[in-house]
């Protein structure tokens, strides 16, 4: 489970050809502001890797040095086992890699089609009927063959938004590199492109994605890394951060009896085998705020609500709400940031870069 | 894993690219710069603005040349003193004779000034001085545009994100602004052949076709001229690379232009007065030679070299800027606008 960080001097315990894409020590300043701070992520094969973060976190920063469009100050970066510091390695890695960065961006007066002949021509294709064949495959993909001979300005926002997937698809690429890609869209084209990622992942293709967006990448990812300021926070498997999230909730109407329940549990612990542990959290956004403003979390299955319950009449204490968690990604960027009015420490799958100072922890 | 997933594959120095790629890849990459100059809509309002403007010109000449023909020549009558002039001296006939002579004569040197641009070959020197102009302002103007709106539009980053290298578009973006300078010349050429065909005889002047010599006098100087357009358009290539923007290309590239008009005109007006007038012989000398220096002096003596004889296409550069010395110093400027501008791509970050 902790290979998922291995730094890749010891390479840790997969094959080469797993890992897409791994940087290491990943550090990039704009003169003195810090934008990427010591990342080191692992892509495997067949991930849908969600790097998540806020606005300014770093994530485009990190996907513009992956696609060589920004050099690294510090650190290194391997695609596809190349070294990208090299200029003919790279070249060949960005062969099988296919990117929507930021805002899609063509040239206005050309139409879709002769915009995506020409991004034919930056990735080495020639332009034989074959390669138009593609393109025009490409524009049916994401649905814009009515449209391909309109001039890009015309186009909708939604609509430039495929004609960049259609660009990143248009190699075949074994990775795909895509930068907010439903900023901008109505909800059915969110819909839309979602699914469109999910179907990526079903035919193999490696998927590495940025957004701000917590449920889209809960939604898609399978994996993710946590980004903030520039620092990564955590990197881990969707569904272990998930499972790390889920337990019972409990709320008390005197803030007293909740720090005394807190203190119960605690000590039950040790002695409890199913119980792993009870700290404070904040609830989640609409749910009811108990006096105090804080709930009590219990790292226990879920089945074992009568125990909790026991447990605490045991102390004399009774619970206003007792609830079970469903784990979300929200809830575990709130604790692992320390967003959160308070936070439950981080899961235990969590698994911190050793680089960055922790910020999250109970308050 | 997924069954249909991609097989796994060797590290990615193994495809390594060898250079006949390189190459066909630079050729595709011209192609297409190529391309989108010409689907811009600024390519064909340029061309439209110089083909008016060198119509207006040749415009003016014609009319010159018939205001010149029309002129009565003047009779023995005119000569005459009128009845009541005292101490006028009635020329005798062969005085009269010899006066229309002179008049004739004179006539017929500002026939040839004016008829010269109108009539073939010599329409062609004329053209590449109007094109020098005007045409150069376009060419700038549009070199700007074709390099700078990759910024503004973001456009970069499709090549740079792929497997294109940033010396592929540079030579890339060289080779079309060289290509496009050699259409223009080839064009403003073929105008002034018709012009030289067409209008110049209509007026009444001879028109003869060149010798072998003065063909390939004409070949060369279409080498000279195109070149005298394409460094500078590497002025604009490196001035929109510098300030990321069609406006720093165009600007930067004109301001250029402007600047060594200015500076040069200066520079020698002030070394005139201070040879000719001043003490200070040698200093005015040496401001006057500074312009030998700019790139527009040595690519105009490239030119001069290259339409010298037999027809005399272009004025003779004079003795100080010899062929060598104008191609090195030309080649210099080439090589540091080409090379300042790979310096400036090669490290920078794309954030656009
Ligand atoms: N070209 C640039 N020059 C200076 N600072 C930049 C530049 N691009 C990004 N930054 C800064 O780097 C940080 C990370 O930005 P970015 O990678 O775009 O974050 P994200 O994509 O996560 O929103 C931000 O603080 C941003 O202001
Ligand atoms: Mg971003």
């Amino acid at each position: 489970m902790d290979a998922t960080v291995a730094p890749a001097i010891t390479g840790g315990n997969m094959l080469a050809e797993d890992v897409v894409l791994r940087t290491t020590g990943l550090t990039k300043r704009y003169g003195k502001r810090l934008a990427v701070n010591g990342l080191n992520l692992d892509v495997r094969r067949g991930d849908v890797f969600g790097l998540l973060g806020p606005n300014g976190s770093g994530k485009s920063t990190t996907l513009r040095m992956v696609l060589g469009l920004v050099w690294p100050t510090a650190g290194s970066l391997s695609l596809f086992g190349g070294d990208h510091g090299e200029s003919d390695q790279r070249r060949a890695a960005l062969r099988r890699v296919g990117a929507v960065v930021e805002q899609p961006a063509f040239y206005p007066y050309l139409s879709g089609r002769q915009n995506l002949r020409g991004v034919a021509i930056f990735a080495g294709l020639d332009s034989s009927s074959e390669t138009h064949k593609r393109v025009d495959e490409a524009l049916g993909y994401v649905g814009l063959s009515d449209r391909a001979d309109d001039a890009y300005r015309k186009y909708s926002l939604g609509m430039k938004q495929r004609l960049g997937i259609a660009a990143a698809l248009l190699t075949q690429p074994e990775l795909v590199v895509l930068d907010e890609p439903t900023n901008g869209l109505d909800p059915a084209g969110m819909v839309e492109v979602r699914a469109l990622i999910k179907q990526l992942a079903q035919r193999g293709i490696t998927v590495l994605l940025a957004s701000h967006l917590l449920h889209e990448v809960q939604q898609v990812c399978t994996r993710v890394a946590i980004m903030k300021e520039g620092n990564l926070l955590a990197q881990g498997e969707v569904s272990d951060l998930l499972a790390a999230q889920i337990g019972l909730q409990l709320g008390f109407d005197d803030p007293a009896k909740l720090q005394q329940a807190l203190a119960a549990l605690q000590s039950a612990a040790g002695s409890t085998p199913w119980l792993r542990g009870a700290s404070l959290t904040a609830p989640e956004p609409g749910a009811w705020i108990p006096p105090g403003g804080q709930l009590l979390f219990v790292d226990a299955p879920l089945d074992q609500a009568a125990g909790v319950n026991a447990l605490l009449a045991d102390a004399g204490l009774y619970a206003a709400e007792l609830r079970r968690r469903e784990g979300s990604l929200e809830q575990y960027f709130l604790a692992l940031t320390g967003d959160g009015a308070s936070a439950s420490p981080p899961p235990p799958t969590s698994v911190p870069s050793p680089s960055t100072p922790q910020q999250g922890g109970a308050a | 894993m997924n069954a249909t997933a991609p097989q796994a594959s060797a590290p990615a120095s193994v495809t390594a690219l060898s250079a006949g790629t390189w190459v066909i890849e630079v050729m595709r990459l011209t192609r297409w710069e190529l391309y989108l100059a010409w689907r811009r809509v600024m390519t064909k309002v340029l061309i439209i603005l110089l083909v008016i403007s060198y119509a207006i010109v040749v415009g003016f000449i014609s009319f010159a040349i018939v205001q010149i023909t029309n002129q009565p020549v003047q009779s023995g009558q005119s000569f005459q003193c009128p009845p009541d002039a005292t101490g006028c001296v009635t020329p005798s006939p062969q005085e009269i004779q010899q006066m229309q002579q002179d008049q004739a004569k004179q006539r017929a040197a500002s026939l040839a000034q004016f008829s010269d641009p109108v009539t073939f070959p010599t329409s062609l020197g004329f053209a590449a001085t109007f094109a020098r102009i005007v045409g150069l302002l376009l060419i700038c103007i549009l070199a700007g545009a074709l390099i700078g709106s990759e910024y503004g539009y973001s456009t970069q980053r499709l090549a740079f994100s792929r497997d294109t290298s940033r010396l592929q578009m540079l030579v890339a973006q060289t080779f079309a602004l060289a290509v496009i300078s050699m259409i223009l010349v080839a064009g403003m050429l073929v105008l002034a052949t018709l012009v030289g065909l067409t209008v110049g005889p209509a007026l009444g002047v001879s028109v003869s076709a060149p010798s072998f010599g003065g063909w390939m006098e004409i070949v060369k100087f279409f080498f000279a001229f195109s070149f005298s357009l394409f460094a500078y358009t590497l002025v604009a290539l490196v001035a929109a690379t510098l300030g990321k923007s069609t406006v720093a290309g165009v600007g930067l590239a004109l301001g250029w232009i402007v600047l060594e008009l200015i500076v040069g005109g200066v520079l020698t007006g002030i070394g005139l007065i201070l040879e000719n007038v001043g003490q200070n012989r040698d200093l005015g000398h040496t401001l006057q030679h500074i312009p030998d220096w700019f790139l527009g002096n040595n690519v105009g003596a490239l030119l001069g070299h290259a339409g010298q004889y037999p027809i005399a296409l272009a004025p003779d550069p004079g003795p100080d800027l010899t062929f060598a010395r104008s191609l090195i110093v030309s080649l210099i400027y080439c090589a540091i606008f080409f090379g300042g501008s790979y310096l400036l791509l090669s490290r920078r970050d794309v954030t656009e």
